[in-house]
């Protein structure tokens, strides 16, 4: 069941992507950078927590999920030590992604060269 | 001819985008990326004994890796390019941007090249998800607290 | 301004290109084509330079001379500082003028050879230009392996490098007169629909060509733009009608043909330098050396803009320049 739920949440928010590229002058770079707010937006109210549990991967693999885990950081250390929380904590559930980003990216660059 | 009569002339002779086949590809190849996600998770949790939590962490960075080499590998981009927001949308079209512009930019050496260049089109993901989180975090610990 | 020749001739050319116009349907016309990108070097910039010092001493090996026999080169290209022809010239080592107009690079150099060949201020000269895949794709728009989606309306750089021997010696073609372009800005900006951005341009110049020699479009058995593409070759159609009454005849545009649209993933056709030249240098010329074509007027166009002012919103403007080929008994 969380498969079919992971596939229809992940399949919309890709869909929604597309007929936004579509039919606007927008490029790939705007959409990323629109989901994620979104995703940030979503869990100003703990909605987003909400589609994680519905969907599992589904909501965690858009980039939506990455503006979900910034603000879920922050507030989470937030609500340890005040609002300061929300400053210090924020990379801390994103900064695997990003380091695994970063590393495999710099790492492979020398391994591989552009085709096309 | 003014500005806009000549729009209209152009977009007259302008084929229209399949906009409901790209809609429908875009759902299905992001919907089988949420589903491998999923199936990612629950292989971690299951083999390595770990919790969701911590499954779901290694699941981002084993499709960051993917990305990452696929793009390496060279037919990635046709991937994407057919795909389109299905592999864009996904944590993979992150990697895809980073690893495309570290390719294309390390001849151009270690700091001016690749350091500067890297996060040519990632970078506006990180730059406004974080000032997103700072805007959205301050408002809900303003409204209801911490 | 359009300009008459008495005395110049286009003697000989030659056309390097990339792998994928090796594999459309003027391949056979081609003087060499490589199968990959990089030939043999390291970096896009440095294989676009390649392509220019190729072109060029492939021609010389034609016209059985050195360097030291030609008075000039004019090379033109699609890269910042336009470096490509920058370090071929380096290497080639002749007095060099760098010029710039983007995909109407070719026939600007060819007009301002051709206009010192008449004055008698050179005896000879050389117009190259050139364009590569990659090297666009990165500065222009995206890292080459990034497969950002692009529209229908989006062309297909393409890869190669042109060049041609211009004498008052009659042989080859002949340059009959030419027209320089007027830039013109209708405020367009969809960096993805060039066609639609040159095609004002284009229809500018044919007109003022035609109006300044006094001829109809019947006159030229080929009109032949650069690289309007598929869509654009409609628009300049009824741009050029509805605009300045001018019935286009004989016309075709050079993206269309350097690809075979249906097979190979070029969207709506070519662009780049070095296409208009690609084209016209290997097919065009030779079918007028076979007779099968006596007067060709080749409309190369171009769009001015940069990456910055497109950032800014700023229209992109475009200019086109026309040369009149024709046939020697």
């Amino acid at each position: 069941m969380i498969y079919l739920n992971a596939f229809l949440f992940s399949g919309i928010v890709c869909l929604i992507g597309q007929l936004i590229l579509d039919n606007t002058k927008l490029t790939p770079g705007h959409i990323t950078t629109i989901f994620v707010v979104l995703g940030s937006f979503l869990d100003i109210f703990n909605i987003y927590d909400k589609f994680i549990l519905w969907a599992g991967g589904g909501a965690l693999v858009p980039i939506t999920s990455f503006g979900h885990l910034l603000i879920h950081g922050g507030l989470q250390t937030a609500g340890d030590i005040g609002y300061m929380g929300l400053v210090t904590g924020m990379f801390n559930l994103t900064a695997s992604g990003i380091t695994a980003a970063i590393v495999f990216s710099f790492v492979l660059s020398f391994i591989f060269k552009p085709k096309d | 001819m003014d500005k806009n009569k000549y729009k209209e002339l152009v977009s007259r002779k302008t084929p229209k985008e399949n906009v409901l086949y790209n809609a429908m590809i875009a759902f299905f190849v992001g919907g089988i990326m949420g589903m491998i996600g999923q199936f990612l998770i629950d292989i971690y949790t299951f083999f390595f004994h770990i919790s969701t939590s911590e499954a779901a962490v290694f699941m981002i960075i084993t499709l960051i890796f993917l990305g990452c080499l696929l793009t390496c590998l060279g037919f990635f981009d046709k991937w994407v390019h057919f795909a389109r927001c299905g592999l864009i949308v996904p944590i993979t079209g992150f990697a895809h941007s980073m690893m495309s512009a570290a390719l294309e930019y390390r001849k151009e050496g270690l700091v001016t090249g690749i350091g500067a260049n890297m996060l040519k089109l990632a970078g506006t993901v990180i730059i406004y998800g974080v000032l997103s989180a700072y805007i959205f975090g301050t408002l809900r610990l303003l409204m209801l607290g911490a | 301004m359009t300009f008459r020749y008495n005395n110049v001739y286009i003697n000989e050319v030659s056309t390097v290109t990339g792998p994928y116009e090796a594999k459309g349907p003027l391949s056979k016309y081609f003087d060499k084509s490589y199968d990959d990108l990089y030939f043999g070097m390291n970096t896009w910039e440095q294989a676009e330079s390649k392509l220019i010092e190729e072109s060029v001493d492939i021609l010389l090996t034609k016209i059985k001379r050195t360097k030291f026999d030609i008075d000039l080169l004019i090379s033109g290209d699609l890269l910042n500082q336009i470096v490509a022809s920058n370090y071929a010239s380096s290497s080639l080592g002749m007095p060099y003028f760098g010029i710039y107009s983007a995909c109407a690079t070719s026939v600007e150099g060819l007009i301002i050879g051709a206009n010192m060949i008449e004055a008698k201020q050179i005896k000879n000269c050389i117009c190259s230009t050139s364009s590569h895949n990659n090297a666009a794709e990165k500065q222009f728009r995206y890292p080459t392996e990034y497969g950002g989606p692009k529209p229908k309306t989006a062309t297909f750089t393409s890869t190669g490098g042109a060049s041609a021997y211009l004498d008052s010696k009659k042989a080859g073609v002949r340059i009959e007169s030419a027209t320089v372009g007027i830039t013109t800005d209708i405020g367009f900006k969809d960096v993805y629909h060039m066609g639609a951005a040159m095609a004002p341009a284009a229809a500018s110049t044919i007109y003022r060509h035609l109006r300044d020699t006094k001829r109809e479009p019947g006159y030229y058995d080929l009109i032949i733009t650069g690289d309007l593409g598929v869509i654009g070759k409609e628009i300049l159609k009824e741009y050029i009608k509805t605009e300045y009454g001018v019935k286009l005849k004989n016309y075709d545009d050079a993206a269309c043909m350097i690809y075979d649209l249906k097979k190979q993933p070029v969207y709506s056709g070519a662009s780049g330098p070095a296409c208009a030249p690609l084209v016209t240098y290997s097919y065009i010329l030779k079918k007028m050396k076979n007779g099968e074509l006596d007067r060709v007027l080749l409309v190369a166009t171009g769009a001015l803009m940069s990456q910055t002012t497109v950032n800014t919103k700023l229209s992109i403007p475009s200019i086109a320049h026309a040369i009149s080929l024709e046939a020697i008994e």
